[in-house]
C-alpha cells in the first residue's frame, strides 16, 4: 500500500478527487469532491456539505472508493475507505469549515457551501492507477528541494536580532521573497474590536496599501484571522469555477484604500501571528501559480509567524517600558507657507488630509490626538508612554499594541505622501514633523 | 431515456467515470475514455481501459448495477446515469477511433483550463480498451448545489420540471 504521506499533492485540492459507494438497493453512486483532507497514514477526511447520498450510503454501507490525482504530475491513486465517524465540531471541523468558506467565498458563498460534518475514514487500500502508456516514466526531475525548515529557522534568527519591530517587518517580506521566492506578501494587523483587519506592510504589489482592510472573516485573510488557523489555497480558478456553478456575486467593498492583492492570483495562503494566545495579525502570501504553497510551505510560514507575533509583542513591551522623559518642546517651527487642512470624523476616527482619505481606526484616533497637542502646546516631541496614558485615546489598558499602530500610522503616512511624518526617535519615543501650518475640523456626526 | 440534447454532452468532451460493486456490495471505480448513445438514447456503450482500473472492469457484469457522472471540467455542469449492464465486449476499431477522438477533444478543453499533457497522460490511455454496453434507468443532475441530486429522468420517464 502506498503511503499516504507520499502523495501529499493528493491533497491539495488542485485536480477534484472521486468517490464511490453503494446504496441501500445495491446500486452504484459517484459524487465529486471538493477536497479530501490528509489526517495520517491511515486516515482521510470528506467534507459533507451536499453529499447526502454518499453520507446516507457510507454510513449504510460503510465502504467506499476514491480516486484522488497528484495535483503536479497527475498521477491517479484508487483508495478503498471505510467510514468511521462523522465529526461536527473539533478542531479538524473548524479547520476543514475555514477552509472550505475560504474557498467559496470568493464568490460570496460562504453560506451555501457550508460544512455539515468531517467524515472520517480509514483507508484500507491505497495504489497507483497503472498507465501502460508510460511504463517507466518517472516524471519530470525534482527541482532541487529547498531546505524550508533551515531557511524558515535561519530567517526567524534574522528577525529575532532586528532591533526594532518595523525593520522586522520589512525584514520578514524581503525574506519571504529572496529565501523563498514567495514574491507578493502582506503583513495585517487586527483592529481593537477585531472586526477586521488592516495592511500594515506589503512587497511585491504595484501599491502598498498600508491602512487598506479586510473584514474578519472574510477572504482567505479573514477567515484564517477567525479560525486562528492557517489556511492554504492551491487553485483558485477550481474555487472559482466550483462556486460560479452554484451561482453568486461578490460583495462590494465599501470606502476603504484598496487592498494591496493579485487579481487572478491562484495560490493563497495566510497563517495567523499569535503568541501566548494573542492573534497579534496574519502573514500572508499568493502566487499567480497553481500549487505555489506546499504543506512544508505552511509549516515554515506558521514558525515565521509566531516568530513575527513575538517580536511584536515583544518591541511592543520595550516601547511601553521606555523611560518616560518630560516631552522636549517644539524642535523647530513649521513652515509658515504651507497649509495642512485636516478632517477627523469622530464616529469612526477617520482623517483625511486635504480632502484624501488617510486613515481610520485608532491609528486615525491617533493622529488627531498629536495634531491636537501640536496645536494646543505647539510640541512635536512624544513619548509612547504619555500617548497611552491619555484618557481621550480610550486605549485599553493591557495589550493595546500601540507601537504596532504606530507604525500602521506612520507608514501610511510615508505612502500617502503626507505633508506630516512620524519620525522615531528612540525607543518608546516619537517626533510628529510638519510640512506646514495644520488645521484640524472635527465632524461629530456620521 | 437520453434526449438528443443529453446525447450530444454525454458524448463530448466530458470527464467521464463509472463505477459498479462487487458480491459484497463494495464499490469499485474508475474513468472511461469516450461515449456514444445508440438506439435513441435507450443504450449507450462507453469505453474503460482494463490495465488502469481492473477492481472496476472486473465487478462489470450483464444485467449488475453501474453509475457513470458525465462532467464538464470548465463549467462543472454534470449529470450521473444509473444504468444496467447489457453486454461486455474488446473495442473495436470503431471503439478505438471513438477514444481518440474523444481524447483529443478533451485534451483541448483541459488544456485551455492549465493542465498539462504529462498530467493527462495518466488518465487518457487508449490501451487494452473494453466496451461496457449498457442501459440507462435514471438520469441525475449533479451541477454543484442546492439542486444537486435531483433526478431529470427516472426509469424512461422525465420527471417533471427536470429538463437539464
Amino acid at each position: 500500500m502506498t503511503r499516504l504521506r507520499d502523495i501529499r499533492g493528493c491533497f491539495e485540492g488542485v485536480i477534484p478527487s472521486i468517490i464511490a459507494t453503494v446504496d441501500g438497493e445495491g446500486m452504484p453512486n459517484i459524487s465529486y469532491l471538493s477536497h479530501v483532507y490528509y489526517l495520517d497514514d491511515d486516515h482521510v477526511a470528506l467534507s459533507n456539505q451536499y453529499f447526502t447520498k454518499t453520507a446516507a450510503n457510507t454510513r449504510t454501507r460503510g465502504h467506499a472508493a476514491l480516486i484522488l490525482v497528484d495535483g503536479i504530475s497527475g498521477r491517479q491513486y484508487q483508495l478503498d475507505i471505510t467510514f468511521l465517524r462523522a465529526e461536527a465540531a473539533g478542531e479538524l471541523f473548524t479547520r476543514m469549515a475555514a477552509h472550505l468558506k475560504a474557498m467559496s467565498s470568493q464568490q460570496g458563498m460562504a453560506e451555501i457551501m457550508a460544512l455539515r460534518s468531517a467524515d472520517i475514514y480509514r483507508v484500507t487500500s491505497c495504489i497507483p492507477v497503472p498507465c501502460p502508456d508510460l511504463e517507466g516514466e518517472t516524471g519530470p526531475p525534482a527541482a532541487p528541494a529547498l531546505d524550508r525548515l533551515g531557511a524558515a529557522a535561519r530567517l526567524a534568527a534574522v528577525l529575532g536580532a532586528a532591533p526594532e519591530a518595523d525593520s522586522m517587518i520589512d525584514l520578514a517580506l524581503e525574506g519571504l521573497d529572496r529565501v523563498f521566492g514567495f514574491r507578493q506578501a502582506m503583513i495585517l494587523v487586527p483592529d481593537a474590536d477585531g472586526r477586521r483587519l488592516t495592511t500594515l506592510a506589503s512587497r511585491g504589489y504595484d501599491s502598498l496599501g498600508i491602512g487598506s482592510e479586510v473584514p474578519a472573516g472574510q477572504g482567505v485573510i479573514g477567515i484564517a484571522a477567525d479560525s486562528r488557523l492557517p489556511l492554504r489555497i492551491s487553485d483558485m480558478s477550481r474555487g472559482r469555477r466550483y462556486a460560479a456553478a452554484v451561482g453568486g456575486a461578490l460583495p462590494v467593498a465599501p470606502r476603504s484604500i484598496p487592498l494591496p492583492g493579485l487579481p487572478e492570483a491562484l495560490s493563497q495562503m495566510a497563517v495567523p501571528m499569535i503568541h501566548r494566545g494573542q492573534m497579534l495579525g496574519v502573514l500572508f502570501v499568493e502566487s499567480p501559480a497553481r500549487f505555489a504553497f506546499l504543506q512544508e510551505d505552511e509549516d515554515a510560514l506558521a514558525l515565521l509567524a509566531g516568530q513575527l507575533a513575538a517580536g511584536l509583542r515583544l518591541h511592543e513591551a520595550e516601547a511601553r517600558d521606555a523611560p518616560g522623559l518630560a516631552p522636549a518642546g517644539t524642535m523647530e517651527p513649521p513652515a509658515p507657507a504651507r497649509r495642512i487642512r485636516l478632517r477627523y470624523y469622530r464616529y469612526d476616527d477617520s482623517v483625511f488630509i486635504d480632502e484624501g482619505y488617510l486613515i481610520k481606526g485608532v491609528p486615525g484616533r491617533l493622529l488627531y490626538h498629536l495634531i491636537a497637542i501640536f496645536l494646543r502646546e505647539g510640541r512635536q516631541e512624544f513619548t509612547n508612554r504619555e500617548i497611552r496614558l491619555a484618557p481621550e485615546l480610550r486605549l485599553p489598558e493591557v495589550k493595546d499594541n500601540l507601537e504596532t499602530r504606530l507604525i500602521l500610522l506612520r507608514r501610511r503616512l510615508e505612502e500617502h505622501q503626507a505633508p506630516l511624518r512620524l519620525i522615531r526617535t528612540g525607543r518608546g519615543r516619537l517626533r510628529l514633523e510638519l510640512d506646514g501650518q495644520p488645521t484640524i475640523d472635527v465632524v461629530e456626526d456620521a | 431515456m437520453i434526449d438528443a440534447t443529453m446525447a450530444a454532452f454525454i458524448e463530448g468532451p466530458v470527464m467521464t467515470v463509472l463505477a459498479a460493486r462487487d458480491d459484497a456490495l463494495r464499490p469499485s471505480i474508475g474513468r472511461g475514455i469516450g461515449t456514444r448513445c445508440l438506439a435513441g438514447g435507450t443504450l449507450a456503450d462507453t469505453l474503460v481501459p482494463r490495465a488502469l482500473w481492473p477492481a472496476v472492469t472486473a465487478n462489470l457484469h450483464p444485467g449488475w448495477p453501474l453509475a457513470l457522472t458525465f462532467v464538464d471540467a470548465a463549467s462543472y455542469q454534470s449529470f450521473q446515469v444509473k444504468a444496467q449492464i447489457e453486454a461486455l465486449a474488446p473495442a473495436d476499431a470503431a471503439d478505438l477511433d471513438l477514444a481518440r477522438r474523444y481524447r483529443a477533444l478533451v485534451m483541448a478543453k483541459l488544456t485551455a483550463l492549465g493542465v498539462t499533457n504529462e498530467q493527462m497522460a495518466w488518465w487518457l490511455s487508449e490501451r487494452d480498451l473494453m466496451r461496457v454496453r449498457y442501459r440507462p434507468l435514471d438520469l441525475y443532475r449533479q451541477t454543484p448545489g442546492p439542486g444537486a441530486g435531483s433526478r431529470i429522468v427516472a426509469g424512461g420517464a422525465p420527471v417533471a420540471g427536470g429538463t437539464p
